[in-house]
Order: C-alpha cells, then sequence, then structure tokens
C-alpha cells in the first residue's frame, strides 16, 4: 500500500448467489480481482456501464459490503476485522451519499435528520449543534433547517443528506450516482458541493454516468464486468478513441473538431471552462 | 392523434395549507405525429399537464381535445365513455417504469396491457412480441426470462414494450433516461425516435436534457411556475430566446452554452448555433476572424 494512499483494494472479488427460477441458485462474480489505491486528498471517479460493479465496489469501502476474496484496507485497517470489532469507527471516516435522497432522509424536520449520525455515535449535545450548523451552512441549506425534508426539491434533499454524511467529519466521502434523479440545477448544486469538499482537503469518490462530472475528477476509474478497464488521468481516459460504453465530454469532442481544422488546443483539455480559458486568450 | 389543450389549469389541495395551483390558463398543441418536448424546472407543472394529457388528472377549468387521424374529435378530459375510449388510446411511461415490473416472464408483463384491452391470448402475445422488437429486445431470448434479471436498460426496455403492446397513437414518456448509462440512454432516445416513425406515433417527452430536446424534438414547450412561458421549435426556443431561457433559469445545450461562455470570455461569437457542427463552425470562423486582426494588426506595426 502506498504510503499516502485512503482505501487500498488488493486482489478484491466478490460473489453472491442469484436464484434463477427452479434450478440452483448461480453464483454471480460482481468484482473479479479489483485491485487500486485512493490517495489521500484526491478526487476520483468511477464510471462504466449499469451492472458493470461500481456500486458493489462502493460498499467495500466502508464494509457495507466485505469481499469475497482479496482485502480492502481503509485507514490502514482491513475491512473485514473492522465490521468484526468497530463498524461505526470506519463508518465515520467513509462517509457515502447514495442516488436517492428520499432513502437517506430519517427525521421530519431537516436540523434532526443531519443530526442523526452525530447523536448515535454519542457526541455531546454542544458539539452536535456546532456540527450541524455547519454541515448545514457547508451544503447551503441551513436557512431550510427548521423545514420538513417532503417539503424540499430534490437537490435540496440531497444537499440535506450530504450534510447529515459531513456532520460526521469523514475523511472521504463516496458518491454513488448523487445527481441521476436531479434536474439540471441540483446537479450543478451536488457538484459546487463535491469541489467544495475536495478543495477543502478530503478525498472525494464520484460514481457517475455523466462524463462532464467525471471529467473533473484527478482521475477515472472505469470499471466493465467487474474488473477495472481503465485507470488513468482524465485526458489519457478520453483521447482514446473507443470510450465503450462512455462518451465523450463535450469539451473533447469540440477540441478534437478545433484540431482537425488546424487550431492547436493543448492536449488534456477535457472540461469546458479549460477550453474556453484557452480560445478566449 | 393530436391534441390540442385548452385553458387548462389545476390547483391541488384547494383550501388547505399546502394549496398549490399547479396549471394555471396553460394552452398548447401537440400535432399528429410529432415529436413535443416539454421542459422546465422540477416543479414547474410538467408531470401534472401530462398527466392532464393522460387524463389521469381532471382539470379544476379548461379541457383537452383529442383529434384521431380519422377527424373524430373528443374532449378527454370529461367523464364518459367516449373520453374513456380515446384516453385509452394515449400511453404514458413515468419516471423509473421498470418499477412496475411485476410479471413471472417478460413476456407475460407486456401481455398485462393487452389482456386488459380484452384481447384472446394469442393476439396478447403477438401484440407482446412485436412491442418487444420494436424496443430492439428478442421475444424469443428474454421472453421467458424473469424480468428482473435483466440490465437497468433491458428493464426499462421491457416497460415501454408493456405500454406500446396496447398500440397508443400518443406515447408520452417522462424522464425515460434518468439513471441510464450513456450507451442505455443513446439506445433508449434512438428506439423512441424509431418507434415514432415506424408507428406514426405522436410523442411527447418530458426531459431535462436540453442537448436530447435540441435533437429530437420538432416543438418544445417551456413551462415555468405553472405556465407555458414559450412554444416552438428548438432553434427557436434556444436560439432565438435563449436568454429569456437563462433569465428562468434553465441551460442552453452544450452547443449555444459554450458559445455564450466564449463570448463572454470576450470571443465575437454568434451564439445562435444548436447542433455540434454548427457550433464547431462558428467557433473556427470567430477564431479565423481573430487570427486575421492580429496578422492585420501585425503588419500594420511593420509598416509604421
Amino acid at each position: 500500500m502506498a504510503e499516502d494512499a485512503i482505501i487500498s483494494f488488493k486482489n478484491v472479488s466478490f460473489s453472491y448467489l442469484q436464484e434463477e427460477d427452479g434450478s440452483a441458485p448461480v453464483e454471480k462474480l460482481a468484482l473479479d480481482d479489483v485491485s487500486f489505491d485512493i490517495q489521500r486528498g484526491s478526487f476520483v471517479a468511477i464510471v462504466g456501464s449499469n451492472g458493470s460493479g461500481k456500486s458493489t465496489l462502493a460498499k467495500h469501502m466502508n464494509a457495507l459490503l466485505l469481499p469475497t476474496s482479496g482485502s480492502v484496507i481503509v485507514e490502514g485497517i482491513d475491512t473485514i476485522t473492522a465490521s468484526d470489532e468497530a463498524p461505526w469507527e470506519l463508518r465515520k471516516k467513509i462517509g457515502m451519499v447514495f442516488q436517492n435522497p428520499d432513502n437517506q432522509l430519517v427525521s421530519s424536520i431537516v436540523e434532526d435528520d443531519v443530526a442523526f449520525g452525530p447523536e448515535n455515535i454519542g457526541m455531546p449535545p454542544e458539539e452536535i449543534r456546532k456540527r450541524v450548523d455547519e454541515s448545514l451552512k457547508m451544503v447551503d441549506m441551513y436557512e431550510h433547517r427548521r423545514k420538513g425534508p417532503h417539503l424540499l426539491s430534490g437537490g435540496q434533499k440531497q444537499r440535506v443528506a450530504i450534510a447529515g454524511v459531513i456532520a460526521m467529519d469523514p475523511d472521504c466521502v463516496v458518491f454513488d450516482e448523487p445527481t441521476a434523479m436531479l434536474d439540471p440545477r441540483g446537479r450543478r448544486e451536488i457538484m459546487a458541493i463535491i469541489r467544495k469538499l475536495h478543495d477543502q482537503g478530503d478525498t472525494v469518490i464520484l460514481i457517475t454516468h455523466f462524463m462532464e462530472e467525471a471529467a473533473e475528477a484527478d482521475r477515472i476509474i472505469v470499471m466493465d464486468q467487474g474488473k477495472i478497464a481503465a485507470d488513468a488521468a482524465p485526458a489519457e481516459i478520453f483521447s482514446k478513441e473507443d470510450l465503450g460504453v462512455l462518451n465523450v465530454p463535450f469539451a473533447v469532442k469540440l477540441s478534437a473538431a478545433l484540431r482537425k481544422a488546424g487550431f492547436d488546443i493543448p492536449a488534456g483539455t477535457v472540461t469546458e471552462e479549460k477550453l474556453a480559458e484557452f480560445l478566449c486568450r | 392523434m393530436q391534441i390540442k389543450v385548452e385553458n387548462l389549469s389545476k390547483t391541488f389541495s384547494p383550501g388547505m395549507p399546502y394549496e398549490t395551483r399547479a396549471l394555471s390558463d396553460i394552452n398548447c398543441e401537440i400535432g399528429s405525429g410529432e415529436f413535443v418536448a416539454i421542459i422546465g424546472h422540477t416543479g414547474s407543472g410538467k408531470t401534472t399537464l401530462v398527466q392532464h394529457i393522460a387524463g389521469l388528472v381532471q382539470p379544476d377549468s379548461g379541457r383537452v381535445t383529442a383529434t384521431l387521424d380519422d377527424g373524430t374529435e373528443t374532449v378527454i378530459s370529461e367523464k364518459g365513455k367516449a373520453a374513456f375510449a380515446v384516453r385509452r388510446r394515449v400511453g404514458i411511461v413515468f419516471q423509473y417504469p421498470e418499477y412496475q415490473l411485476f410479471e413471472e416472464t417478460v413476456l407475460k408483463d407486456v401481455c398485462f396491457g393487452p389482456k386488459n384491452q380484452g384481447l384472446d391470448q394469442e393476439a396478447q402475445e403477438a401484440r407482446a412480441k412485436e412491442a418487444l422488437r420494436l424496443v430492439g429486445l428478442d421475444p424469443d431470448v428474454v421472453g421467458e426470462s424473469s424480468p428482473f434479471e435483466l440490465s437497468g436498460g433491458q428493464k426499462r426496455r421491457v416497460a415501454i414494450a408493456g405500454v406500446l403492446a396496447v398500440e397508443p397513437e400518443l406515447l408520452i414518456l417522462d424522464e425515460p433516461t434518468a439513471g441510464l448509462d450513456p450507451k442505455g440512454h443513446d439506445d433508449i432516445l434512438d428506439m423512441i425516435d424509431r418507434v415514432k416513425e415506424d408507428k406514426s406515433l405522436s410523442i411527447v417527452l418530458v426531459s431535462h436534457n436540453m442537448d436530447d430536446v435540441a435533437a429530437y424534438a420538432d416543438k418544445v414547450i417551456v413551462m415555468n411556475a405553472g405556465t407555458v412561458v414559450m412554444e416552438g421549435t428548438p432553434e427557436y426556443v434556444y436560439c432565438e430566446r435563449g436568454s429569456e431561457l437563462k433569465d428562468i433559469g434553465l441551460d442552453l445545450p452544450a452547443g449555444p452554452a459554450f458559445l455564450e461562455r466564449l463570448r463572454e470570455g470576450g470571443l465575437d461569437v454568434d451564439i445562435r448555433k444548436l447542433g455540434f457542427e454548427e457550433t464547431a463552425g462558428e467557433i473556427v470562423r470567430a477564431l479565423k476572424a481573430k487570427r486575421g486582426k492580429k496578422t492585420e494588426k501585425n503588419a500594420e506595426q511593420q509598416n509604421s
């Protein structure tokens, strides 16, 4: 394990039994000998088709799932040991945000919901108050703290779910398709929070189908049928001709068209922001 | 099928603390064989409007009229047998339709609609098989599988096939690609466009994805706070009235959005371009013009 790795997968495989009508259960391999390290403070995107193993991978990071073989080491501790001895210690360090905000909110008042995690780990009340307020301000939902979640939009609910995770002060937050059910405004809001978390030094892992979102990461891991198909910087990932089930971000496609027309667009231009900056010079 | 929506209004929970005016005085049309997209923020009334078009909700005032291809007109927003018969010709695919799959096999699931229409088993299966082929699935391969064993994109196709099997003349789809991977996304849209041609259907697509709308729709209806604020071709909505669209907080498709960013950054581009080729072409033109000016300047400096 590299010294500054916060999460390390070593030859991880995960299989489960799937029952089919009448016949004996069949073993399905969801992860097939997966190895990689996540550097502390990095922003990693995980992409791949539906059913490629992305979510299974994510659920191994905080011991919601344990490997069938191989090991997952988080902050130096094997998740199998951690889930036996202190699963909550591990889940405090690695927070997780899922696709559907409705499945993640438990209270009828926003601030109670954010306080749920800290209360569960027995944090002193003053500290809880402070953490809840800070987290809600961080996601820009402080003014809605006394509302019921059912009165909020999808994007606002997702921000409350994120506040609940960051109130635990995690070292790393794993986002599993956090914007899939949101409208464009909701998506922008969530991406702004992800950037903010990364900027303040947290490790961020983002599972997404939106290549424009993945292009903002430091590194992209491409999953295919339970295996890592590619693992590189966005510029390298998107420079390949055949991306399989992925699509090319608009900025990459446009850069290619402009190069063809004779303009010298620097290699590694994968975001619209960078491309616009270059073109307007 | 052609749809005309006139002066449609709807308030939910009237007189209650959470009274919401969902639609106010909506007027719009869906032409026969037309691909119409409805865009707007979450809560702008898109879903409520399509629920009225499908006859699932009764309006407080106003009406929805359907004209069949043989010319018969029926007010479908009213109660009664005639309205019910025509409403059956409107198919609606809700968000995440795969959550509604329930049968043991794919074929049985797709047969559910035709069965309810009173068709005998042979006719049901013929319809179901055709619908599966329309969505790009082979009934001989997937027909006997459990719908729950399929991939996310396949499940969604099965759910759409279930609606197509009742042979609608108008197909309404509410965010049909949400949560799918990029390939699944493109496949579903291409499939919808193909079915529209094959079956000469009218399509209503509710979407947040402006690039899809620009690429597929003949007409765009823009909703904001329960009213229709714009109606026209993608060119009209995104190019002619793009700044108004931005004022209500909606996005432009990738092309014009990027051109606008360039203009704000000082590059002299015309932002009224929609497709990828047009966008790229406009940037090339603007860059060449800029380069030309620079060369002129340099030449002047050398001359003086």
